[in-house]
C-alpha cells in the first residue's frame, strides 16, 4: 500500500456562502497539479468545515513518473558541414545537454529540419514538488471577497497548516505559519492543539473531537435530526434548503435543538414570523395545525448543553419578534397608497431611477400589452391599481428590516388599507417565482404583472450595460430571466418576447437606447431557455428547432418542443421534416416573393398544392394558435401535395414569371411552417 | 455582572494586552470607529493598540425608549490592534470568559458580516460574533480607511455593551439592565432616550440643520487649508451627526443623500491623507 497525503489549512471562519466553492476549487487545483506533474494516486477527496480546508489523497506515489523530454538543437543544415561532419554548433549543443551523437534525431519544424535529442528525466520526490508549488495551488483558488493581512490575500487569515505524507511533515510555509503535525481542536481556548502523528489517524481524531469534516455528513445529520423531531413532536418543519446549507456551513459539530415560540408571536401574521425565524434568527419554523409553535435551531458543538444555548436563542427570537411587532404596528398606521411618494427616495438602480420611476414604467408597459392579451375592464383596473401599489411596501419599516417580505407585506397592508381583494392578491402573488422552480402565482393577473415587472428590469439593465458577465450579475438577471420564462411558459396568452421587449423599450428615454441591440437581450433570454429545455430532457436539435426563430412565444416554444419530442420517431413526422427540407433547400435563399397568381399555374399538382395551402393557411390564421400539434395533424394532406408537387413540377421554369410564382408558393409554405419551428434543425434523417 | 463591571473588566483585560486605554470621544459619533483614536490610529505602519468605551448615537434607531431592544444612543467597547496578533480569536474569546461567557458552555460563532462606512471611506471584512444566537460583537479586519489602503491592517473588535449586559443579566429590556447594584439603565437613560427622539424626530429644524451643515463644511475647508487636521476631522464628525438626524427625518431625496455622503467623505479622505503626509514627514525627519 502506498502513502497517504493529508493537508488541512486552518482558516478563521470562512463565510458559509463561499465555503463549498473554495473547497471544491482547492481540490480541483490540487488534482490538476498532480496530473500535470505526473504524480500518480488512487483517489483525491476534499472536506471542509468553517475553519478547515482539507485535501486527502490516497495512495500517492513517492516519486513523479519519469518522462522523456525532447531538446531542440540547431538546424540540420547548420549542425553538419557540407561533407557531413558535425559542426561546432552541434558539438556545443551536444556537450551542453550531454547528448550522444548516435542518439541524435531529426525532425521537421516548419520548413526546416532540426536536430533533437531525447532525454530521460527521472521523476522527482512528490514531497519536494508539493512543497515547492503548494502556495501557488492554494492562492490560485478564486476568492470572491478576499481580505489582506501580512501581505497575503485570501478569504480570511490562515492560522495553522497540518500537512503530512503518512507521518512525515511537509515543509510548507504561508506568511509566518509553518506546516506542523498538529490540528486545532473544536474548542479554541480550552485545549492545546492536537498532535496528528499520521495522515491516516486524522479522521479518527476529528471524530473524537466531535467534528464532522464532510459537508454532506453534516447536512445529513441536521436533516435527519429535524426529521426525527418532526415525528417525535408531530410537527411539520419548514426545512428551507438555503438555510439548511447555511447552517451546515456555520457549524463543524452540529446538533439540532428546539424551543417553543414565545406567545407574543400571536400578534404577527404567520408570513412575517416565518421570515423572522429563518432570516432573523436562522432557525427553522415548526408548524402544528397551521400555527408556528416551535423553532428548530442548530448549535455548534455536539457535546454542549443545549439548555444554555436554547435560552440565548429564545431571547433573540423574542427580541426580534418584539421589534417586528413594533415595526408592524407602525406600518399599519399609514395607508399603502400614501406610501407611494416614499418610493421617490428608494433607488432601483442608479441609471434607471427610483422605484417610483419603475412603478410608472410598469403601469405604462401594462397599458401597452393590454392590446395583446385578453383581460376584462375590471381586471385592467385591478392590475393598474396593483401595479401602482406593488412596490409601496418597500417604504415600510418591516420590509426595510426584512427585504424578502416585499410583496407579502404589500398584500397584508393593502387589505388592511381596504384595497379590493383582487388587488391585494396580485400584490402578494406577482413576486413569485422568486427563484428558479419556486411556486408560480396563483392567478393569471399576477402573472401578467410579474412578466411586465421582470421585462422592465431586464430591458432597463441591458440599456444601462448591466448585462451579466461570467463573474458578476449585480441585478440578478439570470434569475430574473429564468423566472420570467417560467411565467411565460405557464401563460397561455400568445405574447411574444420581441413584442414585450419593444413595448418596454418605449417606456425608456431615447438617450439610453443608443447602442442597444434587442437581439442581445433575446439571445440572453434564449440562453436561459436552453437550460430549461435541457433540464426537461429535450435534445438539442429540437431546442434549435423551436428557438432559432426571430421571435418566440415561450408558451408555444415549450409546448411544441415537448410535442416534437413525443412524435420524433413517428413516421408522419419524418415525412413532414423530409418535405419541409425539400422546400427549405430550394427557397432558403429566395427573398423576392411575389404575389401568387392562380392563372400562372400550369400543372394540376401546383394548383392542388396552392389550394391545400390556402385552406390550411386560413384555418391557422383564424385559430391564431401557434400550437404545432394542431398544425401537424392538419398537415398530412399538405405534405402529400408537396411531395407530388416536387415529383411532377420543375420549379426552375425557363419563364421567370412561372418560376417566381412557384418559388413564391413554396416560400409561403415555408413561412407558414416557420411559425412553429425551424425544422431544418432536426438532425434525424 | 453590572453594566459598569463589564466595562471595567474589558478595560483591565485589554490594558493587559498592552492597549492604550482611551476615553469616549466628546463629539457625537455614530460608532466607536469614528473616534480619532481609531480613524487616525489605523493609518500608517507603526504598531498601535487602543481600547475605549464610546457612546454612539444613531438617531435612526431611536424609539423614544418604547422598544426594549433599540436605542438612540448605545455604548460600544472598541478595541483596535495593529497589526492583529495571530491568536486574536483566542484572545477575544478569553476576554469573553472574563465576563463569564465560557467557550465550553456557550455557542460562540463567527458569522460573516462585512462592514463599510461610506462617509469615512472605510471598509473591512469580518464577522458578527454570536453568543447562543445573539450578536454581541462586531469583528472586522479593516482594509481601508479615509480611502487609503491600510498596511498593516488593523483588527477592530466592537463589543455591543447593552447586548452583552442583556445576555449576562438575563433581562428582556435594556432599560432593566443594572448599571450598578443600585441603579438601572433606564433610571439613568430612559428620559434622555425619550427627549433625544422627540428632538430628532419632531423638533429638529431641518432647514437650520442644513444651514449648519453648510457652515461646518465651510469651516472644515478653512481648517484643512491651514493643515489643522484634528479640527477638520471634528467638523467631519459634526457633519456626519447632522446628516444622521436629517436622514432619520427622511429629509433627503435619493441623489441628494448620496451627495451629502460624498461631501462628508471628501473631508474624511483629505484628513486621512494630510495626517499620513505629516506623519511620514515627521518619521523621516526623526
Amino acid at each position: 500500500m502506498g502513502k497517504n497525503l493529508l493537508i488541512e489549512i486552518g482558516v478563521e471562519e470562512i463565510p458559509a456562502r463561499f465555503l463549498n466553492d473554495i473547497s471544491e476549487n482547492f481540490k480541483n487545483n490540487f488534482k490538476n497539479f498532480l496530473d500535470k506533474e505526473r504524480i500518480l494516486y488512487k483517489k483525491i477527496q476534499n472536506f471542509s468545515t468553517p475553519r478547515r480546508l482539507i485535501i486527502f489523497v490516497e495512495d500517492i506515489s513517492t516519486y513523479q513518473e519519469n518522462r522523456v523530454v525532447k531538446i531542440k538543437g540547431p538546424k540540420r543544415s547548420i549542425a553538419f558541414s557540407t561533407n557531413g561532419e558535425p559542426t561546432s554548433a552541434l558539438l556545443g549543443f551536444m556537450d551542453k545537454n550531454q547528448g550522444k551523437l548516435e542518439e541524435l534525431k531529426f525532425e521537421k519544424v516548419g520548413k526546416d529540419e532540426y536536430v533533437f535529442i531525447e532525454k530521460n528525466v527521472e521523476g522527482k520526490l512528490t514531497k519536494d514538488i508539493i512543497e515547492k508549488n503548494f502556495n501557488d495551488i492554494l492562492f490560485s483558488i478564486p476568492i470572491k471577497k478576499p481580505m489582506k493581512w501580512d501581505n497575503i490575500s485570501f478569504i480570511r487569515p490562515i492560522r495553522w497548516i497540518l500537512a503530512l505524507i503518512d507521518d512525515e511533515v511537509l515543509k510548507i510555509k504561508i506568511g509566518n505559519i509553518e506546516a506542523k503535525n498538529k490540528t486545532s481542536p473544536f474548542l479554541k481556548t480550552v485545549k492545546e492543539n492536537i498532535k496528528v502523528t499520521n495522515a491516516n489517524s486524522y479522521f479518527e481524531i476529528m471524530e473524537k473531537e466531535g467534528i464532522f469534516i464532510s459537508f454532506d455528513k453534516r447536512k445529513e445529520k441536521i436533516f435527519n435530526e429535524l426529521k426525527s423531531f418532526e415525528k417525535e413532536l408531530g410537527v411539520e418543519i419548514d426545512i428551507d434548503e438555503e438555510l439548511l446549507d447555511e447552517l451546515t456551513n456555520l457549524t463543524e459539530s452540529p446538533l439540532v435543538f428546539y424551543l417553543a415560540i414565545p406567545s407574543i408571536s400571536k400578534n404577527l401574521p404567520t408570513e412575517i414570523l416565518i421570515e423572522i425565524l429563518k432570516k432573523g434568527a436562522r432557525v427553522f419554523p415548526g408548524i402544528k395545525n397551521g400555527e408556528i409553535v416551535y423553532a428548530f435551531g442548530v448549535q455548534n458543538g455536539i457535546n454542549r448543553k443545549s439548555e444554555i444555548v436554547k435560552e440565548g436563542f429564545y431571547n433573540i427570537i423574542k427580541a426580534k419578534i418584539d421589534d417586528a411587532i413594533f415595526f408592524y404596528n407602525k406600518d399599519k398606521e399609514i395607508n399603502l397608497k400614501d406610501r407611494i411618494d416614499g418610493l421617490k427616495k428608494i433607488i432601483f438602480e442608479k441609471n434607471l431611477g427610483t422605484y417610483y420611476d419603475k412603478t410608472l414604467r410598469v403601469i405604462k408597459l401594462l397599458s401597452k400589452i393590454y392590446n395583446d392579451i385578453k383581460v376584462s375592464d375590471e381586471e385592467r383596473i385591478a392590475l393598474d391599481r396593483a401595479a401602482l401599489l406593488s412596490y409601496a411596501d418597500l417604504v415600510t419599516l418591516i420590509v426595510q428590516e426584512y427585504p424578502e417580505l416585499h410583496g407579502i407585506i404589500g398584500k397584508i397592508l393593502s387589505s388592511i388599507s381596504k384595497e379590493e381583494k383582487i388587488v391585494s392578491d396580485i400584490i402578494g402573488e406577482f413576486i413569485y417565482p422568486r427563484k428558479r422552480s419556486d411556486r408560480l402565482p396563483k392567478d393569471n393577473l399576477s402573472k401578467i404583472l410579474g412578466i411586465v415587472d421582470r421585462i422592465d428590469t431586464l430591458v432597463g439593465s441591458f440599456l444601462s450595460k448591466l448585462e451579466p458577465t461570467s463573474r458578476e450579475d449585480p441585478m440578478g438577471l439570470r434569475r430574473i430571466s429564468f423566472t420570467l420564462l417560467e411565467l411565460l411558459i405557464s401563460f397561455e396568452n400568445k405574447i411574444s418576447l420581441r413584442n414585450l421587449i419593444e413595448y418596454s423599450l418605449n417606456t425608456y428615454p431615447d438617450n439610453l437606447k443608443k447602442d442597444f441591440n434587442v437581439d442581445n437581450l433575446i439571445n440572453f433570454i434564449k440562453g436561459r431557455f436552453r437550460l430549461i429545455f435541457e433540464e426537461n430532457g429535450i435534445q438539442y436539435d429540437i431546442i434549435n428547432c423551436v428557438l432559432n426563430l426571430d421571435d418566440i412565444v415561450p408558451y408555444y416554444s415549450f409546448k411544441n418542443a415537448k410535442y416534437i419530442k413525443e412524435i420524433y420517431d413517428n413516421e408522419n413526422f419524418i415525412e413532414f421534416v423530409k418535405a419541409y427540407k425539400r422546400i427549405f433547400n430550394i427557397v432558403k435563399e429566395y427573398d423576392e416573393t411575389v404575389e401568387i397568381k392562380k392563372d400562372l399555374f400550369i400543372k394540376e399538382e401546383e394548383k392542388d398544392l396552392f389550394e391545400t395551402f390556402q385552406t390550411i393557411y386560413n384555418d391557422i390564421d383564424k385559430s391564431k394558435t401557434l400550437d404545432f400539434s394542431n398544425f401537424f395533424n392538419k398537415s398530412f394532406n399538405l405534405i402529400e401535395k408537396i411531395n407530388r408537387f416536387f415529383d411532377n413540377v420543375l420549379v426552375m421554369d425557363k419563364d421567370e414569371k412561372i418560376k417566381n410564382n412557384r418559388m413564391s408558393l413554396i416560400k409561403s409554405i415555408l413561412n407558414l411552417i416557420k411559425n412553429f419551428g425551424s425544422f431544418e434543425e432536426i438532425i434525424k434523417l | 455582572m453590572t453594566f459598569q463591571d463589564i466595562i471595567t473588566e474589558l478595560r483591565i483585560f485589554w490594558s493587559k494586552e498592552n492597549c492604550i486605554i482611551g476615553e469616549g470621544y466628546d463629539i457625537e459619533v455614530g460608532a466607536g470607529t469614528m473616534s480619532p483614536l481609531t480613524f487616525f490610529g489605523v493609518l500608517g505602519n507603526k504598531p498601535y493598540r487602543v481600547a475605549y468605551t464610546q457612546p454612539s448615537r444613531r438617531p435612526q434607531d431611536g424609539r423614544y425608549g418604547d422598544n426594549p431592544n433599540r436605542l438612540y444612543k448605545h455604548h460600544q467597547f472598541q478595541v483596535i490592534l495593529k497589526p492583529p496578533p495571530e491568536d486574536i480569536i483566542k484572545i477575544y474569546i478569553n476576554s469573553l470568559s472574563k465576563l463569564g461567557i465560557k467557550e465550553e458552555e456557550h455557542d460562540i460563532r463567527f458569522v460573516e458580516d462585512n462592514w463599510e462606512s461610506p462617509t469615512l471611506g472605510a471598509w473591512g471584512v469580518g464577522w458578527e460574533v454570536w453568543c447562543d444566537g445573539m450578536e454581541i460583537t462586531q469583528f472586522t479586519y479593516f482594509q481601508q480607511a479615509g480611502g487609503i489602503d491600510l498596511s498593516p491592517i488593523s483588527v477592530e473588535i466592537t463589543y455591543g455593551l447593552e447586548r452583552i449586559a442583556l445576555f449576562l443579566q438575563k433581562k428582556e429590556s435594556i432599560f432593566e439592565i443594572l448599571w450598578n447594584d443600585d441603579i438601572k439603565y433606564g433610571d439613568l437613560r430612559l428620559n434622555e432616550e425619550r427627549e433625544m427622539c422627540i428632538y430628532s424626530f419632531e423638533e429638529a429644524n431641518i432647514e437650520k440643520l442644513r444651514t449648519i451643515f453648510d457652515f461646518y463644511e465651510n469651516e472644515a475647508e478653512v481648517t484643512l487649508s491651514k493643515n489643522l487636521i484634528l479640527p477638520s476631522y471634528e467638523f467631519c464628525l459634526k457633519l456626519s451627526h447632522i446628516f444622521n438626524i436629517l436622514d432619520a427625518r427622511g429629509a433627503f431625496g435619493v441623489t441628494e443623500r448620496t451627495q451629502y455622503i460624498t461631501r462628508i467623505r471628501s473631508i474624511a479622505n483629505r484628513c486621512a491623507n494630510l495626517y499620513l503626509k505629516e506623519k511620514n514627514g515627521k518619521e523621516s525627519s526623526d
